[in-house]
């Protein structure tokens, strides 16, 4: 019903997708699968109009169509719940869901009681009862989330993509989303699931469909292959050859028991209430939560950047007050934001640029830099991280996303920190990068530094955490030894009390 | 595997520096298109005192650029340079009225610019408001305090010397030249070898990023405002040495003229992107447009609509170059 064949994507320095075909049945679930970088969040842009495409063509019902907006796909039916939310902070939910189609009543003006009674009716569908009239930024972030897929199912559609829904929902809240989605697949509705929990794309999807570095590598029916067998195909090796290369021997841990930080009762005014837990000399601690419950608010908080209310911070038995960036980069502590693009990098800079600027200090005879004390850092960080680079003096937009985290990362090293921030550390980078980054950082925790890494996927916290706190709605739930980790009991701690 | 999907890495360096020779070549071949078009056009256009007349005018907006550069590029914009070129103007003609010698005056004026400046840094990085809303309030206030002490005359009556710095020659070239070229030395240093000139295209290019990097984003904003008020200042004091006078009216719209002649060099509105010497390019290539245009005694009232026409296509252009971020 639905076709894509031969499309190829290219960013500046990527080949994002190469040559995928993807082909979407009537009334079916299809589920798409693959690693941060391969590719599916691109795929889902072009269905939906955001991203124009360079080669391949896209078929509707057997018809070649072209897509040069998302008004275009929203023609042909196609409705997209992104990933990152794209909801009017400032509007009334009911005007959210409705966004673009505000039903009227003859002459053109807009029909408010038809607005609110069928946002009232698309919400209880989806279990939600909330005031239509309330603006979405009072909302917390699993409503806001649920508002955004009222807001696409609403449309008609006959093609509903869906990237991530499920990334701020507790179990409850996604059994729900599991049922309207069975429902709206009964009338004929198609739909395409990115998630990658892989739990959830076996429980309601009906074919999966493989991306691996921008290349499409298999379609399958959900029963005939198993959970293991998809995710060795998603990382394209044996499991055991990638367990056995990314384990650098954190198993037996000698696991310090020097408390080098601890936070006490750390309140914020809109998010946290009273977190406080001890990080030890060497340990990776993993933080884990749904999007919405504060991971990243305890970050910035430790390192300064966002106001707090209240905060006890020690390091290495000091007391640390007034906290700012440049403060907590003196003290040792330094933060590797989520978002690099945007709160990282230097996009018109160059590597050198890009990697010299936080450490100006350090590289200054008074206030002129140094050239040679300069590019001696730069080498070094290059060669230490393994950046892969043509030069000093490229800017570093060119580089792909794991040299890109690998700059970042490394540019911070030279400061001798002692703790590291680290905020989804992996986020769209492709396979082989992320690996090289676990190895990193398991080598800085041999070296004495300490991590706290936060993260959305079990695997990787596995693989990387001798211990996880588990945080829910601004409150520590709960800890986990790595032994522990895994999705039930992490589920349990995690579990919303109210039904 | 993963190689394959990077093109191959070579081929970057290659195709970069290519991207950049274009465009930053293309505006000097347009302007050297230009000079020929204009010297064909009109042969008195190579006559040394009109090539000397070209660098002399323009020398005044070549200050105002650099430092105009170093706002750009930290994300801000300044529209008081213009009115502070007249008060300037003003201030050194009272000063040296008062007997002081002209390089304390200049000092002196200079510093009593930079206060102007420094407030418009203090307001925009404090309450985080658009530098453009603030910098168009203080140039309208200026302005008026312009006409306010001068009751709206101009300040003469000045001793001979006073012309020095605008009219005269040093081996042959202007002074005002000299004093444009170690601006624009000065400018090109501080950005590309000093902390405070890095941190600037930091602010400018991330503003985000360079708060958790721990730089004082405040701290470079006021200072890029300040230090561009004061050049404005410097300007004020060359442009009322060739006047031989202060006055309250001159100056208008200069800021118009050397925020184009920046976009032109390459400098972006957007912030973190800038070049002292391509925004030099982009003034003289002004000055040759002008001057061409006045030998072709095309009426200033023309010359006044080229004028807007070329700061929508500066613009334009800012925005073309900006449209392929990665």
């Amino acid at each position: 019903m639905f076709e894509i064949s031969g499309v190829c994507k290219r960013f500046v320095g990527v080949l994002a997708l190469d040559h995928v075909d993807f082909a979407l049945k009537q009334g079916e679930i299809h589920g798409l699968l693959g690693e941060n970088g391969a590719g599916k969040s691109t795929l889902m842009k072009i269905i939906s109009g955001v991203y124009t495409y360079d080669e391949g063509e896209i078929r509707m019902e057997k018809e070649v169509v072209q897509f040069h907006s998302p008004r275009d796909a929203l023609k042909c039916g196609i409705s997209i719940i992104s990933q990152e939310l794209s909801l009017c902070e400032d509007l009334s939910v009911a005007e959210n869901i409705h966004m673009g189609h505000l039903p009227e009543k003859a002459g053109g003006l807009i029909d408010w009681t038809k607005i609110n009674t069928q946002s009232i009716e698309a919400m209880r569908d989806l279990g939600m009862d909330i005031n239509p009239r309330l603006k979405v930024k009072h909302l917390s972030t699993s409503q806001k989330q649920l508002v955004e897929i009222a807001k696409a199912v609403s449309r008609n559609c006959k093609i509903l993509l869906m990237d991530e829904p499920t990334s701020a929902l507790a179990q409850t809240e996604v059994d729900h989303l599991f049922l309207k989605m069975r429902e709206l697949a009964k009338r004929g509705i198609s739909i395409v699931f990115i998630s990658h929990k892989l739990d959830e794309v076996y429980t309601v999807c009906d074919r999966i469909t493989l991306l691996r570095d921008g290349r499409k590598i298999d379609t399958y029916m959900v029963g005939e292959k198993t959970q293991n067998k998809t995710i060795e195909l998603m990382i394209g090796k044996p499991l055991d050859e990638y367990y056995a290369t990314n384990n650098t021997g954190k198993i037996t841990s000698k696991l310090s028991t020097e408390v080098i930080m601890t936070v006490k009762n750390l309140c914020t005014e809109n998010k946290l209430k009273n977190i406080s837990f001890s990080l030890h000399k060497g340990e990776i601690l993993g933080l884990y939560g749904l999007m919405g419950s504060g991971r990243t608010e305890v970050l910035r908080a430790l390192y300064g950047a966002d106001k707090v209310n209240s905060m006890e911070l020690t390091l290495n038995g000091k007391q640390l007050t007034k906290l700012t960036p440049a403060k907590s980069i003196q003290n040792g502590i330094v933060l590797i934001p989520e978002e690099r693009k945007l709160q990282s990098l230097y996009l018109e800079l160059s590597v050198s640029d890009n990697i010299c600027i936080p450490n100006l200090n350090r590289l200054c005879a008074g206030p002129i830099v140094k050239s040679d004390k300069r590019d001696a850092l730069v080498d070094d960080c290059i060669t230490r991280m393994g950046v892969k680079t043509p030069g000093r003096g490229i800017k570093i937009k060119y580089l792909s996303g794991g040299n890109q985290q690998k700059v970042i990362i490394g540019r911070w090293l030279a400061n001798q920190p002692k703790v590291l921030l680290m905020d989804e550390p992996t986020k769209g980078i492709d396979v082989g990068a992320k690996s090289e980054i676990y190895s990193l950082i398991h080598k800085f925790s041999q070296q004495g530094y300490s991590v706290l890494c936060v993260s959305s996927e079990i695997s990787e916290i596995k693989q990387l955490c001798d211990r996880v706190i588990l945080i829910r709605d601004g409150k520590l739930e709960g800890e986990l030894e790595r032994s522990e980790i895994n999705l039930s009991n992490i589920s349990e701690a995690l579990a919303v009390e109210h039904l | 595997m993963k190689n394959k999907l990077i093109v191959k890495m070579s081929d970057f360096s290659i195709r970069t520096f290519m991207k950049k020779i274009v465009q930053e070549g293309l505006i000097i071949l347009i302007l050297i298109g230009m000079i020929i078009i204009f010297g064909i056009a009109n042969s008195n256009f190579f006559q040394y005192d009109n090539l000397m007349n070209i660098f002399r005018q323009m020398s005044v907006y070549a200050i105002m650029a650099v430092g105009m550069t170093m706002v750009l590029i930290c994300g801000e914009i300044d529209l008081t340079v213009g009115a502070i070129v007249a008060l300037a103007g003003i201030m050194v003609a009272y000063a040296v009225q008062a007997g002081m010698n002209m390089l304390a005056a200049t000092i002196l004026v200079m510093l009593g610019v930079g206060l102007i400046g420094l407030f418009n840094g203090i307001i925009v990085a404090t309450f985080r408001v658009p530098s453009m809303l603030v910098t168009m309030g203080t140039m309208m206030a200026v302005r008026g305090t312009g006409y306010v002490i001068t009751n709206g005359r101009s300040v003469s009556g000045l001793p001979d010397w006073f012309g020095h710095l605008g009219r005269n020659y040093l081996i042959g070239i202007p002074i005002p030249v000299i004093v444009t070229l170690i601006v624009v030395v000065l400018g090109w240093f501080v950005l590309k070898y000093t902390k405070y000139g890095r941190y600037m295209y930091a602010v400018g290019g991330n503003s985000e990023s360079a708060n958790l990097c721990g730089i004082n984003t405040k701290k470079v904003i006021v200072g890029a405002l300040t230090i561009n008020t004061m050049l404005a200042g410097l300007s004020g004091v060359i442009w009322a040495s060739r006047l031989n006078s202060g006055q309250p009216v001159v100056g208008q719209s200069y800021e118009m003229q050397v925020i184009a002649a920046c976009v032109i060099g390459g400098a972006s509105l957007r912030g973190g992107k800038g070049n002292v010497f391509m925004s030099l390019v982009g003034a003289i290539l002004l000055g040759v447009l002008y001057n061409g245009l006045n030998l072709l005694r095309v009426s200033s009232y023309w010359q006044q609509i080229a004028t807007g026409l070329i700061i929508i296509l500066a613009i334009v252009l800012d925005s073309l170059r900006n449209l392929n971020k990665a």
